[in-house]
């Protein structure tokens, strides 16, 4: 379906000889409108983009037959005759696109109209355009454009401002949302479909689910759509954008305004009277597509499952938002993020959607700077070192280290978080966290299982797990992950008589256990802060190593510098 | 809306054959006294576009020629708002038995002019209105038919006016209403309308303000310029009416916002294009502290001559720090025409303010391709940007650029030579297109004949020449599309010339 501009509906273009009505004829021709012929004074008989040309509507009519809709492009003082012409020869739909038309002009067309069953969009519109279906009068420009920028669904838009319906169209489709009907209704005070007969044609049209209005200061096309949604005349969901909010109240120069308007007109009073009647207030330009979206997704919740039928394609996602001019991570503008939270902070509120507090950073980035590198022996560098011998570029070579990162290299820090969960899950009233410790040690030993989180090859005070559990106690993060991990190391020289370290891998799988992440991207941590030294790796490997050798890892001999 | 003065109404009033009180305007306070000596107590009028005058001071009692020259002579020259006090009408002063309001507006929500009448009026009618609602009649025109004397007469009595003034009332109400039609009144009202202590229905105040879509039918009320103002039009308003009024190709709109700035002071000329979208550019250029010199909409689908001399308009203002033209951001406007406008708007006055165009919309690729292009044919910098550069976005350019940029101290701007071969034709806004043939016979890309959008060169011997008569050229077949200049600039060899002019910039 969709309104007003439709794709079966036959078409004439007044005024089509001119350079306007050339120049949109072939717009809409190329955009499929059914345009059958033009219509100017004193050119009939000739052809213009392949259509005939008649001297009167009349004389289109005797010939072709009924014609549904007329678009005018008419310089303004010539409006009003060519309009009663149209309305005359029983076309009626009008699509009015000059600017200037006198209003009593504008008057006279719409009493002719009214007495004939017509109905008449403009003046000083740019048109309508129902996506993929058909465009009436000069919305989009070209036929390409259009496509550029407008998809068919199920979003009623109707503007007074014309550069606003396109831009309109232009972000939601930006936002995945397609239209049903585009209308500007013309930017004139008074036209001939304000907003409210807009609203009455999307109510009746079943492609059209929501309607996204575009008001302005004065006249009292606003109000009137609230009138309506008061009587029960227009049920569907309607966000609302009210223009003007900064523009100064010009010097009053007839108090007959006043009177008859008492108060309306504002853009208080707009906004006021349409959220009394349920209406969705968009307060920003750029929220819009967001609170056209979310009604939408509610839409197709409600439906049980079912898909909206026009917007099958559509999925939801909860990570970014991107808007025209507004980008959110997680519901947090960028631009806000920018310069106020850490690199760090950032990661965590990507994988997790929170914003972590500010007195947490220093643990963050510890977590991170913590693990950005292990030397040459670990498998991840290893491989990268050696793919990168072998010619690969810095992408494969980093990859090929990533993909080293599994369940025996890296993945100790998710077993340790899986460890303390499940510890966690044993302790009750009856059973303190040193019995389970216990239990769990003595389990492992008897099961020839490596517990995780604890020893290390090489460090018997690792110099980075004191940091971290120190940071994760001053900022008031350590809980009962840190404290399982401690539990872990007493039980463990409780049980064998032995002591073993809390290596790095139980350090962190306790904090970000503390920290409410899940097991599963424990791994995510160490790959992200890995990547840096990885890079470093690799660059090192190509400028000093030849391509092709065998690399011993514990052969290594560092010789850079030391800071202190 | 195209305002009237009080007496510029009253003058409409009183050939329509409602009555006056004996008045005169002056100009200066000298003819005062004689006026006063003829008249006797009068009333002193400043002409000023304002409601409430009475409480501004502005309406003033005087009983003897001493106090009238002295008010007089305190009014003329007063400011008020933008608007400086030129004209006082001079009235006698008359005894009033009844004061009443009457007033027609077209009302969006019926589509009809509605004819308002109350039976208590002057200063102050807005509360009295919403005091006694039973004091207040309307109703509705039908403008194929017109206003009835009886629908006067049902409109006075509902209003609760004496029936004895009831046919007297009611031939004033169809005058006032066939008056406001036959001028395409926008609103017009008379407040107070008055029954005098001698038993006369007077109009003591009057105003109209006509349809600006309209005011080609009337030359005769002589109204300077079709714009909606607060204070008289400044030259340089005059100078863009003058390009908008005959040409209904697109709309160029121009009002200057600040005036008597200097260098420094962050003032930006402004080029919007459409309402919406120039407001959303201004309301970020207002956000970064920078002061608007002028407001400017060309839009509409203008053709390049419009957007070039709207351009030039606003460099004329000397003062501004840099330029700044944006729109929706998804213009259904071919951009490249307005891309076109401003390159040679910003060549012909070597630009010296950097500027930065958000020209998204139609055909924006090309249109950014020919604003950029331009880089180093002027001293400042120039940024263009498609539709999803913010209006923030491109306010933190401009200011960046402004920053970084020195302005060049005497430009000069390059004298034409003289054309050895000149091939001219005029086109419809009195501009003169010269293809310089010797140069354009040694061009091998012929860009002009691809360039020009409609399509009226052809190639003959060689060189472009009209394919249409130079009367049909004149006419409009020339659409000023400016491709056989700035194309030929960038992409031929420079043989294609188009002289603009703008009456009194010049």
């Amino acid at each position: 379906m969709a309104i007003i501009a439709k794709p079966n509906e036959r078409v004439i273009v007044q005024g089509i000889t001119g350079r306007e009505g050339l120049l949109r004829t072939r717009l809409m021709l190329d955009y499929g409108t059914q345009v059958v012929a033009g219509v100017t004074p004193g050119k009939g008989g000739q052809e213009a983009e392949g259509l005939p040309v008649f001297d009167t509507v009349q004389e289109t009519v005797n010939t072709l037959g009924q014609i549904d809709t007329s678009v005018l492009f008419i310089p303004a003082p010539l409006v009003r005759n060519a309009a009663l012409e149209a309305i005359d020869a029983g076309v009626k739909n009008l699509v009015i696109v000059p600017d200037r038309v006198p209003v009593y002009d504008v008057l006279e067309i719409d009493i002719a109209a009214r007495q004939n069953g017509a109905t008449f969009i403009g003046p000083n519109t740019l048109g309508v355009l129902s996506p993929e279906k058909a465009v009436l009068g000069m919305m989009g420009g070209r036929a390409e454009a259009i496509r550029e920028w407008a998809f068919a669904g199920s979003v009623g838009i109707s503007s007074r401002s014309g550069g606003i319906s396109t831009s309109m169209a232009y972000y939601l489709a930006h936002a995945g949302i397609g239209a049903s009907t585009v209308v500007h209704v013309g930017g004139d005070s008074i036209v001939g479909t304000p907003h409210a007969q807009v609203m009455k044609q999307f109510e009746r049209d079943p492609q059209t689910k929501v309607v996204v209005m575009f008001g302005e200061i004065g006249t009292s096309q606003e109000e009137e759509v609230a009138d309506l949604i008061e009587q029960g005349l227009f049920t569907k969901p309607l966000v609302a954008y009210i223009g003007g909010k900064a523009a100064k109240e010009g010097t009053r120069f007839s108090h007959a305004g006043a009177i008859i308007e008492g108060g309306r007109g504002t853009h208080a009073g707009k906004v006021a009277r349409l959220r009394e009647v349920g209406a969705t207030i968009a307060e920003a330009f750029s929220d819009i597509p967001i609170l056209t979206g979310q009604i939408l997704a509610g839409l197709s919740a409600k439906a049980e499952g079912k898909p909206i039928e026009v917007d099958k394609n559509t999925w939801y996602t909860a990570v970014t938002d991107i808007q025209p001019n507004a980008i959110r991570l997680r519901g947090h503008k960028i631009d806000n993020l920018m310069g106020e939270i850490t690199f760090s902070q950032g990661i965590f509120l990507a994988l997790t959607g929170r914003l972590p507090e500010a007195h947490i950073k220093p643990l963050l980035d510890a977590i991170f700077v913590s693990s950005i590198d292990h030397g040459t022996t670990p498998p991840s560098t290893l491989a990268a070192r050696t793919a990168t011998s072998t010619g690969a570029p810095l992408n494969a070579a980093l990859a090929t280290g990533l993909l080293s990162i599994n369940e025996f290299h890296g993945g100790a820090i998710e077993n340790c978080m899986q460890i303390i969960a499940d510890i966690q899950q044993q302790v009750t009233t009856e059973q303190t966290l040193a019995d389970v410790a216990q239990d769990l040690v003595r389990d492992y030993r008897e099961r020839k299982q490596k517990l995780s989180g604890l020893g290390h090859r090489l460090h018997t005070a690792d110099p980075r797990t004191k940091r971290l559990l120190d940071l994760a106690k001053d900022s008031g993060v350590a809980g009962n992950g840190v404290a399982s991990i401690l539990a872990l190391k007493q039980a463990f020289t409780d049980v064998t008589g032995k002591t073993l370290p809390i290596n790095v891998d139980g350090a962190l799988g306790a904090i970000l256990y503390d920290l409410d992440i899940p097991a599963h991207l424990g791994n995510a941590f160490f790959m992200i802060a890995r990547t840096p030294g990885l890079i470093a790796q690799i660059t090192e490997e190509r400028e000093r190593e030849k391509p092709m050798r065998v690399i011993y890892p514990r052969s290594s001999v560092y010789d850079g510098a030391n800071a202190d | 809306m195209a305002k009237l003065h009080e007496y510029q109404s009253k003058a409409l009033l009183s050939q329509a054959g409602i009555k006056l009180p004996k008045s005169f305007l002056v100009t200066a306070s000298e003819p005062v006294r004689e006026i006063v000596e003829e008249l006797g107590a009068v009333v002193i009028k400043a002409q000023a576009w304002t409601t409430s005058r009475a409480k501004q001071g502005l309406v003033q009692f005087a009983n003897t020629p001493d106090d009238a020259e002295a008010i007089a002579r305190e009014l003329l020259g007063r400011k008020v708002g933008n608007f400086v006090v030129e004209e006082l009408l001079i009235e006698e002063q008359i005894g009033i038995q009844q004061e009443m309001y009457l007033g027609m507006i077209l009302d969006d929500r019926v589509r009809a002019p509605v004819m308002i009448l109350s039976s208590v009026g002057g200063s102050g009618i807005e509360e009295i209105a919403h005091e006694h609602p039973d004091r207040i009649a309307r109703h509705v025109v039908d403008i194929q038919t017109g206003l009835q004397d009886f629908q006067a007469r049902n409109l006075a009595l509902q209003a609760g006016i004496d029936r004895k003034w009831l046919n007297k009332i009611a031939s004033i109400i169809v005058k006032f209403y066939e008056l406001a039609r036959h001028y395409d009144a926008r609103s017009a009202e008379i407040n107070p309308l008055v029954i005098t202590t001698s038993g006369d229905l007077m109009a003591l105040d009057a105003r109209l303000t006509v349809d600006d879509y309209a005011v080609f039918r009337h030359s005769e009320l002589d109204i300077e310029m079709a714009r909606e103002f607060d204070r008289p039009p400044t030259e340089l308003e005059k100078i863009a009416w003058d390009v908008e009024k005959g040409d209904y190709r697109g709309t160029f709109y121009f009002i200057q916002m600040e005036q008597d700035f200097k260098k420094g002071e962050g003032v930006i000329g402004f080029h919007g294009a459409g309402g919406g979208g120039s407001m959303m550019n201004m309301d970020a250029l207002i956000n970064a502290d920078f002061k608007i010199a002028n407001f400017v909409d060309t839009s509409g689908n203008p053709p390049a001559s419009k957007v070039y001399r709207a351009a030039r308009i606003i460099l004329s203002q000397e003062g501004i720090d840099g330029y700044y033209a944006g729109g929706s951001g998804v213009a259904s406007q071919e951009q490249i025409y307005s891309a076109r406008g401003l390159v040679k708007a910003f060549m012909d006055t070597q630009l010296n303010v950097p500027a930065v165009i958000r020209i998204g919309g139609n055909g924006e690729d090309q249109a950014i391709d020919i604003l950029e292009q331009a880089n180093g044919e002027f001293p400042a910098p120039v940024k263009a940007y498609g539709r999803d550069a913010s209006p923030e976005f491109c306010t933190d350019v401009l200011q960046d650029l402004i920053q970084n940029y020195v302005p060049v101290q005497d430009i000069s701007v390059e004298e034409a030579h003289e054309a050895r071969e000149p091939y001219r034709f005029e086109t419809v806004t009195g501009g003169t297109v010269t293809l310089e043939h010797a140069i354009c016979r040694d061009c091998e890309s012929k860009i002009c004949i691809t360039a020009c959008a409609p399509q009226i060169l052809s190639l003959e011997n060689d060189v472009p020449v009209l394919n249409i008569s130079q009367d049909a050229a004149k006419k409009g077949g020339c659409t000023e599309c400016l491709g056989c200049e700035v194309t030929c600039y960038f992409h031929g060899r420079g043989g294609g010339k188009v002289h603009l002019p703008i009456e009194g910039l010049d």
